[in-house]
């Protein structure tokens, strides 16, 4: 069976903060859409009695939940994927194994 | 919300105002009962305002109404929902934009009822409309046309 080593070099770290970003991105555009399309709710809030601390106080709300929902299915997700391919995929770090430096993917 | 660019408002008594606004104007994923008690739950009201909503609820003629969602009443329906938001937290004055926009015949001259017990309760309502009909059941009428008053009568 062939075995893959991705290395986690500089170019992989990069990588992944690049991945952190444009999710990160996609997140607040998805957010600022959301929050656009409900702005005749807020409206109602606000000629209702609410104030805009009240208001602030409920889009804080919402993005936490979605934050800590969205990271805890992320996680579980990510690991259910590595364990499924946990046989073709095999994460291995060079950083730890000087000797192996510049032979990853051999 | 527009800002106010010219003037002041006086209210005498406690000031507060309850809001009936024009068109469909619940939160749709509230029941009945959450959307008359939203006003008291921003105002972070402790006292027993339940007893209130159900009152209000059953007054406006929505019995049995007040787990359902916005979505499933009639104009009509809806519009008296919005009138009994209005009403909970006790205001000194109702302000209604428009409350007949939109409805047939028969619910206009329903919720204009409503509007006129609130009225003779000793609650001031004050409405905006542009459907001449409705005039008879106010006390005082004040035609205003591009932002000037063009007369003013009392009808009793």
């Amino acid at each position: 069976m062939a075995y893959a080593y991705f290395c986690l070099s500089g170019y992989g770290t990069l990588l992944t903060i690049l991945t952190v970003i444009a999710a990160a991105l996609a997140l607040i555009c998805i957010f600022v859409i959301t929050m656009n399309e409900r702005k005749s709710e807020f409206g109602i809030l606000i000629s209702i009695g609410a104030k805009p601390r009240q208001l602030s106080a409920i889009v804080y709300f919402e993005a936490l939940i979605i934050g800590v929902v969205g990271a805890i299915a992320g996680v579980l997700a990510s690991l259910g994927l590595i364990a499924a391919f946990s046989d073709i995929l095999s994460v291995y770090n060079c950083w730890y194994d000087e000797a192996d430096l510049g032979n990853c993917g051999d | 919300m527009m800002k106010q660019t010219l003037g002041t408002v006086e209210i005498e008594g406690d000031g507060s105002i309850g809001y009936v606004l024009q068109g469909d104007s619940l939160l749709g994923n509230f029941t009945v009962y959450e959307n008359v008690c939203m006003p008291a739950y921003l105002e972070n009201r402790n006292d027993d305002f339940d007893s209130r909503a159900e009152e209000l609820i059953e007054r406006m003629g929505l019995s049995g109404m007040a787990d359902d969602y916005p979505k499933n009443l009639s104009g009509g329906e809806k519009r008296r929902v919005a009138i009994a938001r209005a009403m909970i937290n006790n205001p000194s004055i109702i302000l209604a934009d428009e409350p007949t926009s939109n409805l047939d015949q028969e619910n206009s001259e329903r919720v204009m009822e409503i509007l006129k017990s609130i009225s003779e309760s000793g609650t001031t309502v004050l409405m905006t409309t542009h459907e001449l009909e409705y005039v008879r059941y106010a006390d005082r009428v004040l035609d205003i046309n591009k932002g000037k008053l063009m007369s003013e009568a009392f009808t009793e």
